[in-house]
């Protein structure tokens, strides 16, 4: 895909663990790896909004455009 | 969902009390055959039942028998309880076996069944004393194809139907598959 997550960075720089942030913006660890892993095919705004507030960053920290 | 899956529980148990009722009228017959050939009843003489009959009918039954298959394959899916949804690839290609199975069985039903009245027909042309009812047994050849040619239709209907729901079942496993990948 050519949509890359770099959640696993951002989560380094702010010291969160994967299970923290899952409790935090309301989702599954399940569904938080499979994001992280790049298989999810979609992400909803509201999942998106919860990880930035919960991260303190912007959507582009998180996902980044690279051509395959 | 749980709906559609219980009516086509019914469909399927439907189908496979009528295959069953078929394979055991067919069935039947091979015993019939042979106590005729060993002269043990008289209603059935040998002569009625030719080679080509025989033929035909053991085709037929193995015919019946693929379909009964390919529909507790079908039931087995739709029985199956860990299954919470029917929208999966394994139900798609068994639901897209059974429907092209009911086509191919429709049209090798209506192939023997030309077979057998050709070999019925060419039986009262071949007596000189039933010449005279050539005639009428055209009219008859003709009545017997409309009526395999009709007999053949619902089969028909029936797999078409189920290779729409096996498209449909594909359509909805794929948004499934999305949705489930939507966080």
């Amino acid at each position: 895909m050519a949509i890359i997550i770099n959640l696993d960075a951002v989560l380094v720089k702010r010291g969160m663990k994967s299970n923290e942030l899952a409790q935090k913006i309301g989702i599954t660890t399940a569904n938080l790896s499979i994001l992280k892993t790049g298989k999810a095919k979609a992400i909803r705004f509201s999942t998106l909004e919860a990880i930035c507030r919960a991260l303190d960053c912007q959507p582009g920290d998180i996902l980044e455009y690279s051509e395959e | 969902m749980k709906k559609s899956i219980t009516y086509l529980k019914y469909i399927v148990n439907f189908l496979l009390i009528a295959l069953a009722l078929d394979i055991l009228s067919k069935g039947l017959k091979f015993p019939l055959i042979i106590l005729a050939k060993f002269n043990l009843i008289h209603e059935y003489t040998p002569s009625d039942f030719n080679i080509l009959d025989i033929i035909l009918l053991t085709i037929n039954l193995i015919l019946l028998m693929y379909m009964g298959w390919l529909l507790l394959k079908l039931r087995k899916t739709v029985h199956n309880p860990e299954s919470k949804s029917l929208f999966s690839k394994e139900n798609k290609s068994i639901f897209k076996k059974v429907g092209k199975g009911f086509i191919y069985y429709s049209i090798a039903i209506f192939i023997i069944r030309v077979l057998e009245l050709y070999s019925e027909n060419t039986d009262i042309t071949n007596n000189p004393s039933a010449h005279d009812f050539v005639y009428s047994s055209n009219y008859s050849l003709g009545y017997h194809m409309g009526e395999a040619i009709g007999g053949r239709i619902p089969g028909l209907v029936i797999g078409i139907f189920i290779l729409i729901l096996a498209d449909l079942i594909q359509d909805g496993y794929h948004l499934k598959e999305e949705n489930d990948l939507t966080i």
